[in-house]
C-alpha cells in the first residue's frame, strides 16, 4: 500500500489558535479514507489547504513523489488534487455538460493552452460525456445545472472533481441533507471512484456512511489526529469515544 | 434570434441606402447615423464580453476605441498604409494595450476594477489630448484620404456604410462563436464562482486576461472604424462620456446578452438623436430613461422580455 498523497506537519494558525497542528496524512490510491471529527476539529481547513485555497503555515504536501506544497487552487486541481464543497458550488448558467467540459482543461504550457481555450471546446464537450455517464446524469446533460435535484448537484459536483487528471478527490460531507436512496446511491458512485484507482478523501458526519464505505478512518480532535484505523479499530477507540462524548 | 429576423434584419441593411434616398428626408443625415450605428453596436459588444460575460464593468472602453481610432489614423496618414491592414493594426495594438492594462488591473475585483478602467479611460483622452507630436493634440488628425470607392463605381457614403456594417455583422458572429468557446463558458464560470472555478482547474487570471484582451480588441474595432466613417480623428470622442454611453447602451437592452447590445445600442442612438435639439434636457431624458431601466427592466428591455416570455412559456406549456 502506497498512499499516492502524503501530508507532513500541516500547520494552521488562525490568531493565534492552531486550528490544525502538526498532521500527518497518507491517503492511498484505490481507498476511501475518513476523516472525521467533532465540529471544530480542523477538518474543512485541511481540505481548504489540501486544495490550495488556504496556505498552511508549516508542513509538507506531495502528491504522486512530487511536492506541491503552496500551489494555488487550479494548480493543486490540475495536479490531480480535486474536491467538491460542503454546499455544492457548480455553475448554475452553464449546462450540466458544461459544468464538467470547463473543468477537463490540463495543457501545460501557455500557447496551447490559449490554443484549447479558443478552438479545442467541441473535444472537451465530447469527454464531458463520458464523465456524465460515469455518475449517471447523461440524460440531463443539457440541462442548466439549476434544475438538477440536490441528489444530483451532488453527482455533478464529484463528476467535475474527476475531469482531467484526478488522482485524489477530496469529498467535504457529501450526504448532508440526502434522504436515505440518495445516500446508497451516492455511496455506490464513491465506490465506482475507488475502484478506478483514485485515492478517496471523505469528510463526513453521517457515521452509517463512513463506517460502511471507509477503508481506514482518521480522527481529528483540535486540529490532532487522535487515531487512525479501519472503521472497525476506530468504532472502539477509547479516544474517539471520549472525544465525540466531550463534544 | 430566428433565422427570419435575421434575415429581414440583413435585408434591411443591405437595401437602407436606397431606403433612405427614396425615403429623401434629410438623406444624408440618416445614413449618417445609419453608419454610425454599427461602429457603436461593435463598442457595445465590447462591453457585452467584459461585463455581460466576465462580470466587470468596464467604464474605459472609449479608451481603448481611442488606441484603435489613433492607431488607424496614423497608419493611413503618417505610415500610407491602405485601411484594411491599418485598420487591423489598429485591432492589434488595441490588444497589446489592453493586455497591458488588463493583467494588472484584473488583480482588482468590483469598484476598484471600475476605477481602474475609468483611470485608463482618463489617462487614454489626455494622451491623446496633449501628445501633441503624434496625436496632433485637441484638433486631432484630419485629412485622412478615404478609400478609392469610386473606381470601383458605389458612392463612397455607401462604400463605407457596407463595410462598417459588414465588419460589425463580423463582430457579432465573433462574439457569439467566443460565447461558446472553453475560454467563453470559462468566463462564465468564473464571474459565477471565482473560488470554484479555480477549484475545478480553471486559470483564472488567464481566462479574465485573454477575454479582457479580446474586449478591448473589440473596442479597437469600433474606434478603428470611426477615422473610416469621418475621416478625423479627435480626442472629444472619446471621453468619460462616451465610455459611459457604452455602458449604459449594454445596461438599457441587457448585459449578458448579445440582442441586448444591439437593442441597446439603437434605442440610446434614436433617443440622442431625436433630442439633440435640446441639448441642456438631453442629460435629464438620458437620466430619466436609466432610472426607468433599472425599476422596471432590471435585466435590460431584452433580458426582461426574454425572461417573461420564458416564464409565460412555462405556464402554458
Amino acid at each position: 500500500m502506497s498512499a499516492v498523497f502524503e501530508v507532513r506537519g500541516l500547520v494552521k494558525r488562525f490568531e493565534g489558535l492552531r486550528a490544525v497542528n502538526a498532521l500527518d496524512l497518507d491517503i492511498p490510491s484505490g481507498q476511501i479514507t475518513s476523516l472525521i471529527g467533532p465540529n471544530g476539529a480542523g477538518k474543512t481547513t485541511v481540505f481548504n489547504m489540501l486544495s490550495g485555497i488556504t496556505r498552511p503555515d508549516a508542513g509538507r504536501i506531495s502528491l504522486a513523489g512530487q511536492d506541491v506544497t503552496g500551489l494555488a487552487s487550479w494548480q493543486m486541481a490540475r495536479a490531480g488534487v480535486c474536491r467538491t464543497f460542503q454546499n455544492p458550488r457548480l455553475f448554475w448558467n452553464l449546462t450540466v455538460r458544461e459544468n464538467v467540459a470547463i473543468a477537463i482543461q490540463q495543457e501545460r504550457s501557455l500557447l496551447r493552452e490559449m490554443y484549447a481555450l479558443f478552438f479545442a471546446g467541441r473535444r472537451y464537450v465530447e469527454e464531458a460525456g463520458a464523465l456524465l455517464a460515469l455518475v449517471g446524469l447523461e440524460d440531463c446533460a443539457d440541462w442548466p445545472a439549476s434544475r438538477l435535484s440536490y441528489g444530483h448537484m451532488r453527482r455533478l459536483e464529484i463528476a467535475r472533481a474527476l475531469a482531467g487528471s484526478a488522482k485524489i478527490i477530496m469529498v467535504d460531507e457529501p450526504v448532508a441533507g440526502m434522504n436515505p436512496s440518495e445516500v446508497d446511491e451516492l455511496m455506490r458512485l464513491l465506490d465506482t471512484v475507488r475502484q478506478r484507482g483514485l485515492a478517496v478523501l471523505l469528510i463526513e458526519h453521517n457515521m452509517r456512511l463512513v463506517l460502511n464505505i471507509s477503508d481506514r478512518v482518521i480522527v481529528l480532535s483540535s486540529g490532532t489526529k487522535i487515531a487512525e484505523g479501519t472503521p472497525a479499530e476506530i468504532r472502539v477507540d477509547p479516544l474517539v469515544i471520549e472525544a465525540y462524548l466531550a463534544s | 434570434m430566428s433565422t427570419p429576423v435575421r434575415l429581414v434584419l440583413i435585408a434591411a441593411v443591405l437595401s437602407a441606402p436606397w431606403l433612405i434616398t427614396a425615403l429623401g428626408w434629410r438623406p444624408s443625415y440618416l445614413l449618417q447615423i445609419a453608419t454610425l450605428l454599427p461602429i457603436m453596436m461593435i463598442a457595445s459588444l465590447s462591453e457585452t464580453v467584459i461585463a455581460g460575460f466576465g462580470g466587470q464593468i468596464s467604464v474605459g472602453q472609449a479608451g481603448f476605441m481611442a488606441v484603435g481610432a489613433y492607431a488607424t489614423a496614423l497608419l493611413v496618414g503618417s505610415a500610407g498604409w491602405p485601411w484594411l491592414p491599418s485598420i487591423l493594426g489598429g485591432v492589434v495594438a488595441t490588444v497589446i494595450v489592453a493586455g497591458a492594462v488588463g493583467v494588472p488591473a484584473l488583480r482588482l475585483r468590483g469598484p476598484y476594477f471600475v476605477m481602474a478602467t475609468l483611470a485608463f479611460g482618463g489617462i487614454a483622452y489626455t494622451v491623446a489630448t496633449n501628445w501633441i507630436d503624434v496625436t496632433g493634440g485637441p484638433s486631432g488628425l484630419r485629412n485622412l484620404e478615404p478609400p478609392d470607392f469610386e473606381s470601383l463605381g458605389i458612392h463612397p457614403d455607401h462604400g463605407t456604410f457596407y463595410i462598417v456594417w459588414l465588419v460589425c455583422f463580423a463582430a457579432i458572429a465573433l462574439v457569439a462563436w467566443f460565447r461558446e468557446t472553453l475560454l467563453g463558458r470559462s468566463l462564465l464560470a468564473v464571474r459565477e464562482d471565482e473560488l470554484a472555478a479555480a477549484a475545478v482547474g480553471i486559470h483564472v487570471a488567464l481566462v479574465k486576461s485573454l477575454s479582457f484582451m479580446f474586449s478591448g480588441g473589440l473596442a479597437g474595432l469600433s474606434g478603428a472604424l470611426l477615422p473610416l466613417f469621418v475621416g478625423i480623428v479627435t480626442p472629444d470622442t472619446f471621453g468619460t462620456n462616451q465610455s459611459l454611453q457604452i455602458l449604459a447602451q449594454v445596461l438599457i437592452g441587457g448585459m449578458e446578452l448579445i440582442s441586448g447590445a444591439i437593442v441597446g445600442t439603437v434605442l440610446l442612438l434614436v433617443v440622442n438623436e431625436l433630442l439633440r435639439d435640446f441639448a441642456e434636457y438631453q442629460l435629464l431624458a438620458f437620466g430619466l430613461i436609466m432610472l426607468g431601466v433599472i425599476l422596471f427592466f432590471p435585466r435590460g428591455v431584452v433580458g426582461e422580455l426574454r425572461a417573461r416570455r420564458a416564464a409565460s412559456g412555462k405556464r402554458r406549456p
